[in-house]
């Protein structure tokens, strides 16, 4: 009797690895033959997996050029295999191949990650973001005690060359600068209009990000900012860092 | 012959068109002549942003079908039953006319091959998708319908046809049908049977949704691309089978290169016209035979 299980683990062996012990299960005709009818599967397994990656990464396949980035593709569906029944975690682990495979290029495994922090703020939780005048309208006692959260799509991105710049210049199809060593932090979200965001941050806004996240108020947060900032600097700062991310939706009520 | 004119169901929904990212806005905007839309489940089961939000606004004007191409039925891998949570919970927020998968196999031992790989057409196959369907519909607590898949191999164990094999999986999940006329086209050709037999042997009162698409010819075989228009050989299948099965929920998929939203419009008033032809024409024949 013939075991389905079997057979489904030779299919899957051949669209894998190329395991040949599916062939003599399959019909031949006259005009095509088995191994032909088979490789229309694998094929097609190989052709969805590195279209995949095109479309999720397309600014570092314009870095790299299509015969690296050929390369790269061919060699990350080989040793990859997708654990995921949605093509949109494939290349989930592609930054991390990149610093594996590719280590004498590490700006690539970041540019990578990038695109994949973007992608991550595109179809992120909703939430409601706070209204632009909350702080206006915030009672002077209810500040010390006031908490938020980040937006479901807030994410702080911090990288060790200048992928950023190499991004944005790829995007408007200009040549990209060349790679450096430069130590950058960045918040990306979704903003009120569903588009994806970012902006560069600064050590301190860090600090304050991060307090927030974990939960404290104003004024335990103002006590993480004395590490940076001395006390007569923090009340316009806290101010004014506070508007801005407000008014770009990128935080919400606790 | 009467049973054969009219809808064998009340949920004949008309005609429809698949809801692409490229067309969101524009569906928003004109409110285009299509009867509803038929989403991929997968594409939205994501938490917010863009897609959920035009999936809501869509939702709001027109009547929706979930379409899913990864529940994997067929695999001796136990069903994903975090995937069916998360189905359903998509299920109950966008109230689907109804939801669909396939007739297939995708994944193994956790590895998804996201392809929608045959069945071999045998009794043990059979008991084995049947079992599962009848898991997702007592877990979704809905009847599903299945879809033939377009397949480029045979399984020297087959021990039935395509559609006996079809057949025997819905009466005895007692589920209900996807007909993708396109891929019985494709199919026949790839495996050399008469695709009007297979419509002979489908049973009416199961059939509740048909698709149509384009593909690309190689000459000896057939590859289902759905990148082009449907092809005439397709629309005569499609007559035929409106002559077979009486008006039916037909829509046109297109997934890769896809033209302007006006463009598929076009095509699925061909599709419109077509059964509305062939309905008037049996209506005259069963005149006549009155
Ligand atoms: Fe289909």
């Amino acid at each position: 009797m013939a075991n389905l299980q079997e057979r489904q683990a030779q299919m899957m062996a051949f669209l894998l690895a190329g395991d040949d012990r599916i062939v003599e299960h399959i019909s031949s005709t006259e005009l095509v033959d088995g191994n032909q009818r088979l490789a229309i599967y694998s094929n097609g397994y190989r052709l969805r997996l590195k279209e995949t990656l095109a479309v999720d990464h397309d600014i570092l396949a314009s870095y790299m050029g299509d015969e690296a980035f050929d390369e790269l593709c061919n060699k990350f569906v080989e040793s990859c295999p997708s654990h995921n029944k949605s093509l949109r975690h494939f290349a989930e682990t592609l930054p991390e191949f990149l610093v594996e495979h590719y280590a004498q290029y590490p700006q690539l495994a970041e540019l990578a990650l990038f695109e994949r922090r973007l992608l991550f703020s595109f179809d992120a939780a909703d939430a409601e973001p706070l209204a632009n005048d909350f702080l206006q309208k915030l009672a002077p006692e209810d500040w010390p005690i006031c908490r938020f959260s980040w937006h479901p799509s807030l994410q702080i991105f911090d990288c060790q060359y200048n992928v950023v710049p190499i991004w944005q210049e790829l995007k408007q199809e200009q040549a990209p600068p060349a790679p450096l060593e430069q130590r950058s932090r960045w918040a990306i979200w979704r903003n009120a209009e569903r588009l994806t965001q970012f902006t560069s941050l600064m050590g301190v806004e860090i600090a304050l990000l991060q307090s927030l996240a974990n939960g404290d108020n104003l004024s335990h947060a103002c006590e993480q900012l004395l590490n940076y900032l001395s006390e007569e600097e923090i009340p316009s700062f806290l101010h004014s860092r506070l508007q801005s991310y407000i008014s770009n939706g990128m935080l919400c009520l606790v | 012959m009467e049973g054969q004119i009219k809808a064998v169901n009340d949920d004949y929904l008309g005609f429809g068109l698949g809801l692409r990212t490229d067309h969101f806005e524009e569906v928003l905007q004109t409110n285009p002549k299509v009867d509803w839309f038929e989403v991929i489940s997968e594409n939205f089961m994501v938490a917010g942003g863009k897609p959920r939000y035009y999936l809501q606004q869509v939702r709001e004007r027109y009547p929706i079908v979930m379409h899913g191409v990864s529940m994997s039925l067929g695999s001796t891998d136990p069903l994903d039953m975090d995937y069916l949570k998360r189905l359903k919970s998509l299920v109950d927020e966008v109230q689907p006319a109804w939801i669909s998968d396939h007739l297939c196999w995708s994944q193994l031992g956790g590895v998804n091959s996201h392809d929608l790989l045959p069945m071999p057409y045998t009794e043990e196959a059979l008991k084995h998708i049947v079992g599962n369907i009848k898991q997702a519909q007592d877990f979704l607590g809905r009847q599903m319908l299945i879809e033939n898949v377009s397949s480029y191999i045979s399984y020297r164990e087959s021990a039935m046809t395509e559609w006996e094999f079809y057949s025997a999986v819905v009466e005895e999940a007692d589920c209900l049908m996807l007909l993708d006329i396109n891929n019985i086209y494709v199919s026949a050709r790839n495996h050399h049977f008469d695709a009007e037999q297979y419509l002979a042997a489908i049973n009416p009162q199961r059939v509740r949704q048909m698709h149509l698409a384009g593909h690309s010819d190689y000459g000896d075989y057939i590859i289902d691309t759905h990148d082009h228009p449907v092809v005439d050989s397709v629309w005569q299948l499609y007559a035929k089978a409106i002559e077979r099965f009486g008006p039916v929920s037909t829509m046109i998929e297109r997934d890769d290169d896809i033209p302007a939203l006006s463009e598929l419009i076009e095509e699925l008033n061909q599709a419109r016209q077509i059964s509305a032809e062939t309905l008037a024409g049996l209506a005259i024949g069963s005149l006549a035979d009155g």
